[in-house]
């Protein structure tokens, strides 16, 4: 219900008052169901309500008013964490939009479910009158989000979701700023396997079979990928997010002897898995989908195992471009973390939606200004981002970029050149 | 030694929803003695036994044992006070064996479980455990059970679940038992097998007050006979007295 | 050679199930309820051991110890706060249950503000050295683990079978007015259980951190769930069957996984569980049959 940071610092949706409000809601709750005598699955609705009440967040009279969807409670908190992280900074410095007065944002927390991603995303079109969403963060979750927008005629923009196809099926409202998994996954494989002194022949692929990216990567997309690179895929292994316990799956993947490893999971599931790997004595080498995230939670759980694990991501953090250079710096100062993956993501889709406000002369929140934000989006080409660079959406509404490759080496993601 | 009884109940009541089960009743019991406790099938003998053995408060009256009040003591402190006592319906712990059984009957008489103990006793069988198993080994061989030990009960008899019952009421050395219907489903020569053992214990020291409905047993074994009818005492004495007592014949003997 | 590695596996992960549930058994013996709080007890128990190695500098061993104590005291309060008044003033039967699942979620709340909601882990040092066993492999802190576990379950074992409370605690468990009346004082055997139960419980939280590195508020939840189902198929209250089901249950799992699919675990296990009530409802063990030893 109230989320810590890594910091301590107790985040309380950046509204105070309602963070206690929450709180006693939750004990009006319990002490409710005590006089009552409510069973178990009473649990559930009393968590639910004390977190429907961190989702009647920020009242705010904006002038142009963008509502965010990102997870800050639950297994995907720490992605919600380092997005969070990105917005406080940019908020900081542009805020102000000229001649359209301030950028207001609606801030709400979806717990990485998909039932409660539906349910904002009506929340921030119906009642806070939002003129476009930035968000959600998982795949599962912007696939059940992107049509109840399109239908609303909103323009929703999801930072990271990588499952191909959710904003192709979702035309003309829908868009994302980082690219598929089919495009990253092609060239993660084809410079993984390039670099091996030992061809890979045969690998192992293991895959979160909830999470809805790692599963549609993990069944489809990363075998085509595999496939196209002359590789085979011996047995195709999966766990759900949550498990900690992966020596069933470790032991079957070491029967087979592969040649190597390739992962698709959030980074929690990838971390347990890859220390697994390595505890039962598997030195093949890995490969990790977009999924992981660059997220240095990966590098704690796993550990020493973590090493040499190679992985594809849009963010370079050692890029000598004085854009990123200044961002990596100003986002320690203010958070003690180096910015991950998600903060990259987060940080440049707030400028490119800020860059749309400003460009086509947006001014509050009516159809026509939903419009423009809108033809902003689908026409990008070359716009330029922060972090990074030139930007195009082709015309799935997808973002196209090269990934850079980055492996694991002294407990830090570096590139792998 | 005064001639103070050992048990002193006096004017206990006790109602069951607006039903008198007890209705002022007094009894002393001597130190010693073989007391019997009769009456008629609903009489409330058994509910008196509750109430001696603090399973149920009584809403009236006072208990004294040995002088001493013990009314509204939780049982455990009765049972520690002196006081045990079997059921009418066999109640032993079908998860545990016969021996174990009377083992938990010892559970007050046990030296207190040092830390050591505590901790390194399960490693090595402490002390108390072995002390328990020959204490129950003792008390069944008191009551003469001759069956196998490390069973369950409920693959004896009923007349040997009661034999354990008594045994394991017998391991706290209490100074009173109370025993109630103790030769339910006896055949005869069970039935003086068992007057033998109560008398063994009266023996030993100790007193029994003893539920029966087998009158030739009662008369025969009792000291002293008190006879209860619909929660009232109706008549109390020595057995020749109360054989004779007019109130009595009509009220219960007479329909045996 | 991979059967019996996944054997391996599938005891490891079940043992640490089975002092969970036996937790769950000893309370519901003496108390006849599910104390839907143990699993937070299991928590608990993880960050204490966490904080013993990280503030402290413990080896595994005091670490667990530390677990032990420090859940033990919290398992007798909160039996004096959130059971003991419910008793005394006998309320309802479905009272004692939401105060369980109330604390429960207190002490997740306060083990999220305290630790924050992520994954955090035991140092690396305790992931142990690698073992090799003809084909089979293991780690140390794997033998370490299956160790203490089976230690454990010997000594709960020997407890209940040769000590003056034990005993005293299976008698409560079978019938507390009895109990009672052979002069135990069952307070002090409900509080007894709850130290013992809550003990175990943290001592399997360490446990489980150490296999697995991934400590959370909320690592207790799953775990929760699964001590009631390792309890009905073990049958209700009896601790022998809490050991063997919670290897059942374990094995169940990992074969699931291992064989079929990770999509299948938790159908398999509730099939097992439903079977389990069709087939024997009363359990594994349960009434004359447990006290053959
Ligand atoms: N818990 C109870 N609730 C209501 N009524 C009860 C309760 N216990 C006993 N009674 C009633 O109190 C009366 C006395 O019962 P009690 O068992 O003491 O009789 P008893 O003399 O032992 O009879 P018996 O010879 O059949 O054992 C009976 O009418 C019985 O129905
Ligand atoms: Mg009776």
């Amino acid at each position: 219900m109230v989320v810590v940071n890594r910091n301590g610092f107790i985040v309380f949706h950046n509204n105070e008052v309602l963070a206690i409000d929450n709180v006693f809601m939750a004990a009006v709750a319990f002490l409710a169901s005590r006089d009552t005598g409510i069973g178990v699955g009473m649990r559930k609705t009393m968590i639910a309500i004390g977190l429907s009440a961190v989702a009647m967040a920020t009242p705010a009279y904006a002038d142009v008013q963008i509502g965010v969807l990102m997870p800050t409670s639950g297994f995907a908190a720490g992605f919600g964490l380092e997005e969070q992280g990105s917005i406080d900074l940019f908020m900081k410095s542009y805020s102000d939009l000229g001649p359209a007065g301030k950028l207001k944002l609606v801030i709400y927390d979806t717990r990485g479910e998909p039932a409660q991603a539906i349910s904002l995303t009506k929340k921030l079109i119906d009642s806070d009158k939002v003129t476009a969403i930035i968000g959600p963060y998982l795949s599962g979750e912007s696939e059940a989000a992107f049509p109840v927008a399109n239908r609303a005629a909103t323009p929703i923009v999801t930072p990271s979701s990588a499952k191909p196809g959710i904003a192709a099926a979702n035309r003309p409202w829908a868009f994302r700023f980082s690219s598929t998994t089919d495009k990253t996954d092609k060239a993660l494989i084809e410079h993984w396997t390039k670099k091996q002194s030992k061809p890979i022949k045969n690998v192992v692929l293991f895959y979160d079979g909830k999470d809805a990216v790692s599963s549609s990567d993990g069944k489809t997309v990363m075998p085509a990928a595999l496939k196209a690179a002359n590789v085979n895929v011996l047995d195709a292994i999966s766990f759900q997010t949550g498990d900690v316990d992966f020596s069933a799956q470790v032991t079957r993947a070491k029967a087979l002897n592969p040649d190597g490893i390739v992962v698709t999971a959030l980074f929690t599931e990838a971390g347990h898995l890859v220390s697994e790997l390595r505890k039962q004595g598997m030195t093949q080498p890995i490969a990790a989908g977009v999924e992981l995230s660059l997220d240095h939670k990966f590098i704690e759980i796993a550990g020493k195992a973590s090493e040499g694990v190679l992985t594809a991501a849009e963010f370079n953090r050692d890029s000598s471009k004085p854009t990123v250079v200044q961002f990596v710096k100003d986002y320690e100062a203010a958070t003690h973390h180096l910015p991950g993956n998600s903060s990259a993501l987060m940080y440049d889709t707030l400028s490119l939606m800020r860059h749309c406000i400003m460009s086509t002369g947006v001014v509050g929140n009516s159809e026509a200004d939903k419009v423009k934000i809108r033809d902003c989006w689908a026409n990008m080409n070359g716009v330029e981002a922060p972090i990074a660079g030139a930007v195009t959406i082709n015309k799935d509404g997808d973002g196209v970029r090269q990934p850079n490759f980055l492996v694991v080496r002294d407990g830090k993601f570096v590139v792998d050149p | 030694m005064s001639d103070a009884p050992l048990l002193d109940v006096t004017g206990v009541g006790v109602t069951y929803g607006g039903y008198v089960a007890l209705d002022d009743v007094s009894c002393r019991v001597v130190e010693n003695s073989i007391h019997a406790l009769i009456g008629p099938n609903g009489a409330g003998k058994t509910t008196l036994f509750n109430v001696v053995s603090g399973l149920v408060k009584p809403e009236s009256g006072s208990l004294q044992f040995r002088e001493r009040q013990y009314t509204g003591l939780r049982p455990d402190q009765i049972l520690v006070m002196g006081i045990a006592r079997n059921f009418q319906q066999v109640r032993l712990f079908p998860v545990l064996s016969v021996i174990e059984n009377v083992m938990v009957g010892c559970h007050s008489r046990l030296p207190r479980t040092s830390f050591r103990d505590f901790v390194l006793g399960p490693l090595g069988r402490d002390k108390v455990d072995r002390l328990a198993r020959e204490r129950a080994a003792e008390m069944l061989d008191l009551v003469e059970y001759r069956g196998d030990t490390k069973a369950p009960p409920s693959q004896m008899t009923l007349v040997d679940q009661r034999r354990i019952e008594i045994a394991r009421a017998l391991a706290s050395d209490p100074q009173l038992l109370l025993l109630d219907e103790p030769a339910a489903g006896m055949n005869p020569a069970e039935a003086s097998q068992l007057s033998e053992i109560i008398r063994k214990i009266r023996g030993l020291g100790r007193t029994v007050l003893l539920v029966e409905h087998n009158t030739r047993m009662v008369f025969s074994l009792a000291d002293e006979v008190t006879v209860l009818s619909a929660g009232k005492i109706i008549a109390s004495g020595p057995p020749s007295a109360v054989k004779s007592d007019s109130a009595v014949v009509t009220a219960y003997l007479g329909n045996v | 050679m991979v059967f019996l590695q996944q054997l391996i596996n599938g005891v490891m992960l079940g043992s640490t199930y089975a002092l969970v549930a036996i937790g769950y058994s000893l309370i519901f013996g003496v108390l006849r309820l599910l104390h839907f709080a143990h699993g937070e007890v299991f928590m608990v128990g993880a960050f204490i051991g966490l904080g013993a190695v990280v503030y402290l500098h413990v080896g595994p061993l005091v670490a667990l110890l530390c677990a032990a104590v420090g859940c033990a005291l919290l398992g007798v309060v909160i039996e004096f706060v959130a059971f003991r008044p419910i008793r005394r003033r006998n309320g309802s039967l479905l009272a004692p249950i939401v105060s369980s699942l109330g604390v429960g979620l207190l002490l997740q709340e306060v083990a999220t503000n305290l630790f924050g909601a992520e994954q955090t882990r035991f140092p690396p040092q305790f992931e142990g050295e690698m073992i090799r066993l003809g084909g089979l492999f293991v780690t140390s802190t794997q033998l370490f683990i299956l160790g203490t576990s089976f230690v454990l379950m010997l000594a709960v074992h020997l407890f209940v079978s040769y000590t003056k409370y034990g005993m005293a605690m299976r008698a409560s468990a079978e019938s507390t007015d009895v109990a009672r009346l052979l002069g135990i004082n069952v307070d002090t055997v409900i509080v007894l259980t709850f130290a013992f139960a809550s003990a175990l419980g943290g001592v399997a939280g360490v446990l489980v951190g150490f296999a697995f590195s991934a400590i959370s508020p909320f690592m207790g939840v799953s775990m929760s769930i699964k001590g009631v189902a390792i309890m009905l198929i073990g049958g209700l209250g009896s601790i022998y069957g809490a050991m063997v089901g919670g290897l059942i249950l374990g094995v169940v799992e990992v074969m699931t996984v291992g064989y079929l699919a990770s999509s299948y675990r938790d159908a398999f296990s509730f099939a097992l569980l439903i079977i389990m009530l069709l087939v024997r409802p009363q359990g594994l063990f349960s009434g004359a049959s447990a006290a053959k030893r």
